[in-house]
C-alpha cells in the first residue's frame, strides 16, 4: 500500500504545489488522478516517485521509499522517460539487467501488437510511437505500482480506446495504476476510482462504483465538484452579443 | 562528435610532443662537440677544452604536454554532456532515479571520461619517459648539465 500523510510541496519555498495531501491506495486499483492544469497531479506523481522533494511521509508498504524499494513502482510521462537513442530490444535488455521483475513477455507481446520496430532507436519512431514505448516501458518494468501522467497526449481515439482494452487485460490483479488524465468521459469505463485535486489539495475521493449507483456519472461528479456552470459559456455569449 | 574531438586531440596531444625531437636534435646530442675556455690558473693563462652542455632538461620538455590539460577539459564537457543528456530530449534520468544502484547514473557518465583521460595521463607518461630516455642515454657523456632534473607542471605550460 501507498501512504501519503500529509504531503507537502512549496516551489520556489513560495509556490504552494501541494498543501497537506492524505491519500493511500492499496494494490490491484486503477486510480484516476483529474484535476485542471497546475493542480498538482505531476507534482503529487513526482513526489512519490521521490523526483521532487517534499515534506509529510510517503510510504511503502510501511517503509519509506528509497532505492530499495523503487522498483516497485515505474512511471509513464507525457515528458518522456525512454533513452532516445536505444532502440526497443536495447530498452529491454536494460530493463531485463535493472528491473528483476522485467515483464519480457508482455513487452514483446505489446510491442508487437502496436507493430514497433524493434530494432530502431526510439526518437527515430513518430511521436504517436515514442508514446506507445513510454507506456509499454512503463507497465512491464514489473512494478507493483504503474504511475502514467498523462499518457495518452498525443494519442489517437483508436489508439487510446487500444489502449484501455490492453490495460484491462494484461493487467494482474496485484497491479495498481495511478493514472493523470484530462480523459475523464473516456476512462471512466477504465477506473475504479477517482481522485480530485485542485491547487494542491484533495478534493474529491469516490470509486466510480458509488457514482454509477447514484445513477451519475463520472464527468457529472467532476463538475458538480468543481463547481462548473454549464450556461456559463451562453451567459458570455449573451453579454458580448448585447455589448455589440 | 565529442569522440572524435578526443582521438583528434589526443593524436595532436602526440604530435605536439614531438617538439621535444626536434629541440633535442638542434643540440646535435650525439656528437662531441667542445669549446675552449680559457682559465687563470696559477699566475697564467690557460686554454682548457670542456664539453658543450646541451640544454636542460626542463628547457627541452617545456610545453610538450600542454594539450594534456585540453584533453582533460573535454572530457569534463563530454562528462556534463553525458548527465545532460538524461535530461535532454527526454527525462530519461526519471529511469536512473528508479535504478537500485545509485552508481549506474555516474558510471555511464564517467567511465569513458576518466578512461579517456587515463589514456592521455598514460600516453604522456609513455612518450615523456621515452623523451627521458632519449635524453639521458642517447647524449653524449659530459653533454648533460649537471643536476638535470624534471619538473612535470612546465611540460604542460604553454
Amino acid at each position: 500500500m501507498v501512504e501519503l500523510k500529509n504531503v507537502r510541496k512549496k516551489y520556489n519555498g513560495q509556490v504552494d504545489a501541494l498543501t497537506g495531501i492524505d491519500l493511500s491506495f492499496g494494490q490491484g486499483e486503477i486510480i484516476g488522478l483529474f484535476g485542471e492544469n497546475g493542480a498538482g497531479k505531476t507534482t503529487l506523481m513526482k513526489c512519490i516517485l521521490g523526483l521532487l522533494g517534499y515534506k509529510g511521509e510517503i510510504l511503502l508498504d510501511g517503509e519509506p521509499i528509497t532505492r530499495k524499494n523503487i522498483a516497485r513502482l515505474s512511471f509513464g510521462t507525457c515528458e518522456h522517460s525512454f533513452f532516445p537513442k536505444m532502440t526497443l530490444a536495447e530498452h529491454a535488455e536494460f530493463y531485463a539487467k535493472h528491473f528483476p521483475k522485467f515483464r519480457q513477455t508482455r513487452y514483446q507481446g505489446l510491442a508487437e501488437f502496436f507493430e514497433l520496430p524493434l530494432d530502431r532507436p526510439v526518437r527515430t519512431l513518430s511521436t504517436g510511437q515514442q508514446n506507445q514505448v513510454e507506456v509499454i516501458l512503463a507497465l512491464c518494468q514489473g512494478a507493483d505500482y504503474i504511475f502514467l501522467d498523462e499518457p495518452f497526449v498525443g494519442h489517437d481515439i483508436f489508439n487510446r480506446e487500444d489502449f484501455y482494452k490492453l490495460l484491462l487485460g494484461v493487467l494482474e490483479p496485484t497491479e495498481t495504476v495511478f493514472l493523470s488524465t484530462h480523459l475523464i468521459e473516456e476512462v471512466e469505463g477504465l477506473i475504479d476510482r477517482a481522485v480530485m485535486i485542485r491547487k494542491g489539495t484533495i478534493i474529491g475521493d469516490v470509486k466510480v462504483e458509488e457514482i454509477e449507483e447514484q445513477g451519475s456519472t463520472l464527468v457529472e461528479y467532476v463538475k458538480q465538484l468543481y463547481g462548473y456552470k454549464s450556461d456559463r459559456v451562453s451567459q458570455s455569449l449573451a453579454k458580448f452579443g448585447s455589448t455589440e | 562528435m565529442i569522440a572524435l574531438a578526443l582521438a583528434f586531440g589526443l593524436l595532436w596531444m602526440a604530435a605536439t610532443s614531438t617538439a621535444f625531437l626536434s629541440r633535442y636534435r638542434n643540440q646535435s646530442p650525439d656528437e662531441n662537440i667542445y669549446r675552449e675556455v680559457d682559465t687563470f690558473w696559477n699566475g697564467r693563462w690557460t686554454t682548457t677544452r670542456e664539453p658543450v652542455k646541451i640544454a636542460s632538461l626542463n628547457s627541452l620538455m617545456e610545453g610538450v604536454f600542454r594539450l594534456l590539460p585540453l584533453q582533460v577539459l573535454l572530457a569534463a564537457v563530454l562528462a556534463g554532456m553525458n548527465y545532460l543528456s538524461f535530461y535532454y530530449p527526454t527525462r530519461s534520468i526519471y529511469v536512473m532515479k528508479r535504478l537500485r544502484s545509485r552508481w549506474e547514473l555516474h558510471r555511464r557518465c564517467l567511465a569513458f571520461p576518466i578512461f579517456w583521460i587515463l589514456v592521455c595521463v598514460a600516453v604522456c607518461v609513455i612518450l615523456g619517459s621515452i623523451y627521458c630516455h632519449m635524453y639521458f642515454h642517447n647524449t653524449v657523456p659530459g653533454r648533460i648539465p649537471d643536476g638535470v632534473s624534471l619538473n612535470i607542471w612546465r611540460t604542460l605550460a604553454w
